[in-house]
């Protein structure tokens, strides 16, 4: 009887909901995922395995039952040959959203599809569609990453180390190294750490008794494949860490025999506890020499992002603390199999946080900020659908820039132009949550009709306008300007007013920068030799006028101070500061000489420019006094390349073409 | 006497030198060229970071063999430290013939290193290039050494 009594009251309830809900939508949202969370599946040699794929509905549909169609995509990973393509739909009953499940099958095989080199693992998709009785799509992709177990003997795969100390005295060096337990056959029974250490330079062990000044550790198994492993070496081992000196390291992989594959990677320790360094993350590689990792971090609310020049992201945790500069628990690296040249976004979701990055070999990425997975890729070998291949095969890429509805755009949309070696490119806004081209400009009946010279740098949004704004080289610099078109109906085409759209420069050969917007203007840094200029176009009326420097390449962009007029931007050897008054472009200070100085960054309300150069230093420059302070990161002939804030913990973030990330703390 | 045993000598050093080669007579080679505006390839010594998008480095690997591993080139940057690990791949070459489109691969294989609006630009990472040609899973290069520039 309670329970008839209570069973009318729900559905008594569960109708006044349902007569409430009428003006709203009429179910939840609906999510796919893949359990567990990070996706990773350790292939076998015959045979399937099963992949469990957990279907969500955020609230029950009073009105209805609630379905969506599910299938699988193909990825890098190929159906049948990869895994069994499969599909059907899923139902939720009327007032029911307990989740629900469906297996899909990845296929095993003896094919060795690990490079060493490249570090790919293979990835296919599940994807939702048509959803009926639904408010909509919360997140309508999960990503199966497929860890290839046919290697002969790998080595340890994306070896990385964190640097610091724990406290002040001569042996409080710390150094954490972190791989991933490589896939095989026959799965590694130990990894031995073997060390040398010297004063001011080593080289990595050869062997495991190869250690002079140094010694090995070993790690027993059983270990999980695919798994990651942590190994500190502190003042807690028997053999300490001293500060400062060389340690260089080598992993071995112990298959009864030791793996032809010897990772290794090279660090100086330091002092952290008083020092301004707070930790260093260096990637290890396989062979004698790092690789570059100039592009500017991307600091993110669940961690810093770096692609290196092997084209792996590799995240790091935020802060100053006990974990810093780990990878964060859920982050698996992952690698792209290009490096990438300019900053990287993160934009969040409601289907998760995202890092959007172009590659230089024409390819943008959406990678799962949290998991390391990849949600989406717009690659020459796997263009999404029927989707027209972006055209950067041959050529750089330039970085993705959006507009985003959560920031009041009126679309959701990633901007991204290509270059070429041969130019005739397009300027593409790409659905940014599964890649999909939205628009791209010029098509049919745009104005003017034809392609465009290439895009080397980002584009710059103008949100209140709904406009966006981007420089092409070729045979003319040319600034452009396009209107992005109504909510839910992105139309990339030609502004008509401004007049001057779009508006040549005066200028052949060469290439630009990115443009950047303020005070009505917009400033764009021009390469073409000696004649090389930061420009100044007043939008409303097209009034140009320009500075020109005389040192080569403006890097990247111009610096605006959000504070008033001023700008700072760097060249080939030289830091400058410059005023715009509205008429003309005029110095503030004669130019501070600077090798090699990377794209500058200024602390937001403070006088304080940073700007890395090529003697392993990061410069702290007052843009009152020009008074230029040093962070001394490593010496010699070393370029720091630009510098990224986290303004939250007072870190700058730099990285090095050595291959190391900096974390240093500024005022 | 002495000649023959001189004879012997090297002999045996030619076969101990084979014996320490596991892949015998393999070896490759780098060329490093740019696409001009028309989509030719030209030879390249000296790039111009504010004009050329990417320089292409096309190799061959000899004897060619279906199974001989990946053509890796080392690229390293003027402060000798490597840049990139560049992975080359075959090239394909798209003929008409009577009337139909005919893909076919090349020998030579082929990678791009991005020059224009990269970090070698924003960096001002200038001088003298060298690309080292090496097989997949070895640590010596296969092949001759190309070096080239990148001025401003």
């Amino acid at each position: 009887m309670r329970r008839g009594v209570t069973r009318v009251t729900q559905a008594l309830a569960l109708l006044l909901l349902a007569g409430a809900g009428t003006a709203r939508a009429q179910g939840g949202l609906l999510r796919v995922e893949i359990l567990p969370p990070v996706n990773r599946v350790v292939e076998g040699d015959s045979g399937t395995i099963p992949v469990t794929v957990t279907f969500y509905l955020s609230s029950p549909n009073p009105t209805g039952p609630t379905s969506v169609n599910w299938s699988t995509t193909a990825g890098s990973a190929l159906a049948t040959a990869d895994f069994v393509p499969a599909g059907d739909t899923v139902t939720f009953p009327q007032f029911n959203n307990s989740f629900q499940t469906r297996t899909i099958f990845v296929q095993n095989d003896t094919v060795n599809e690990w490079s060493s080199t490249l570090q790919q693992d293979e990835y296919f998709y599940v994807d939702l569609s048509a959803p009926v009785g639904a408010a909509g799509i919360e997140n309508g992709r999960a990503t199966v990453t497929i860890v290839d177990n046919d290697a002969n003997q790998p080595g340890v795969q994306y070896l990385s180390v964190v640097t610091d100390s724990t406290g002040t005295n001569a042996t409080d060096g710390r150094n954490r190294l972190q791989w991933r337990v490589p896939a095989a056959p026959t799965g590694p029974t130990q990894f031995k750490v073997c060390w040398k250490s010297n004063p001011t330079s080593c080289s990595s062990p050869l062997s495991d008794t190869d250690t002079a000044g140094g010694g090995c550790s070993s790690i027993n198994g059983p270990f999980t494949a695919g798994g990651k492993l942590l190994f500190t070496h502190d003042n807690t081992n028997v053999i300490k860490v001293n500060v400062p000196a060389a340690y260089c390291y080598s992993v071995f992989t112990v298959y009864g025999g030791f793996s032809p594959e010897r990772a290794e990677v090279a660090v100086t320790t330091f002092d952290s506890t008083p020092g301004p360094v707070k930790w260093a993350f260096t990637p290890g590689h396989y062979s004698t020499a790092a690789a570059a990792s100039l592009v500017p971090p991307t600091v993110g609310l669940d961690g810093i992002y770096s692609v290196g020049t092997d084209g792996v992201v590799y995240a790091m945790q935020r802060g100053v603390g006990a974990t810093s500069g780990l990878w964060p628990p859920t982050w698996n690296p992952v690698a792209l199999g290009k490096p990438a040249h300019n900053r990287s976004p993160v934009v969040t979701f409601s289907a998760g946080a995202r890092l959007f990055v172009g590659t230089e070999n024409g390819e943008v990425h959406a990678v799962d900020a949290r998991s390391g997975s990849i949600v989406w890729s717009r690659a020459a070998g796997f263009p999404v659908g029927s989707q027209q291949l972006m055209p950067g095969s041959t050529g750089t890429q330039a970085t993705p820039a959006g507009v985003f509805t959560s920031f009041g755009g009126l679309n959701d949309l990633l901007l991204v132009g290509t270059a070429t070696a041969v130019g005739n490119t397009q300027f593409f806004a790409l659905d940014p949550t599964n890649g999909v081209t939205r628009d791209f400009y010029p098509t049919g009946g745009d104005t003017p009709p034809g392609l465009i010279d290439n895009v080397f740098g980002m584009a710059v949004v103008d949100y209140p306008g709904n406009k966006v704004y981007f420089g092409t080289a070729g045979s003319a610099l040319t600034l452009w300007g396009l209107d992005m078109g109504p909510s839910g109906a992105p139309d990339l085409k030609l502004l008509t007013t401004p007049s001057w759209n779009p508006k040549p420069l005066g200028i052949t050969g060469g290439t630009t920068g990115a443009p950047v917007a303020r005070n009505g203007r917009l400033y764009l840094g021009t390469d073409n030799g000696a004649a090389s200029a930061i420009h100044s176009l007043h939008v409303s009326d097209g009034t140009l006028y320009s500075y020109t420097h005389g040192d080569g390449q403006v890097k990247g962009f111009v610096w605006p101070d959000r504070r008033d007029d001023r700008l700072y931007f760097t060249t080939v050897n030289k830091v400058h500061g410059v005023r715009d008054d509205g008429a003309a472009i005029t110095a503030l200070w004669s130019p501070i000489a600077v090798q090699t100085p990377s794209i500058p960054l200024q602390k937001p309300g403070t006088d304080n420019l940073y700007v890395g150069d090529g003697t392993g230093q990061l410069l702290q420059i007052n843009v009152v006094s020009q008074a230029i302070t040093p962070f001394p990161l490593d010496t010699g002939t070393v370029q720091i390349g630009a510098p990224s804030l986290d303004n939250v913990n007072n870190l700058v973030l730099v990285g090095s073409d050595k291959g190391v990330i900096y974390a240093v703390r500024v005022p | 006497m002495s000649k023959l045993l001189l004879a012997l000598l090297l002999i045996a050093s030619v076969d101990a030198l084979a014996d320490d080669d596991p892949r015998g007579q393999v070896s490759c080679s780098a060329s490093v060229s740019v696409v001009d505006g028309n989509g030719r390839l030209r030879e390249a010594r000296r790039v111009s970071a504010s004009v050329v998008p990417s320089v292409v480095i096309r190799g061959r690997v000899s004897p060619r063999e279906e199974d001989s591993p990946a053509l890796l080139f080392d690229v390293y940057n003027p402060h000798g430290r490597r840049y990139q690990v560049l992975l080359a791949t075959p090239r394909v070459v798209v003929s008409e013939r009577d009337g139909h489109r005919v893909k076919k691969t090349s020998k030579t294989r082929e990678a791009t290193l991005a020059v224009a609006g990269s970090s070698i630009a924003l960096t001002s990472m200038f001088g003298r290039w060298r690309v080292e040609p090496r097989l997949e899973g070895e640590s010596r290069p296969c092949g001759r050494a190309e070096i080239f520039t990148i001025r401003p």
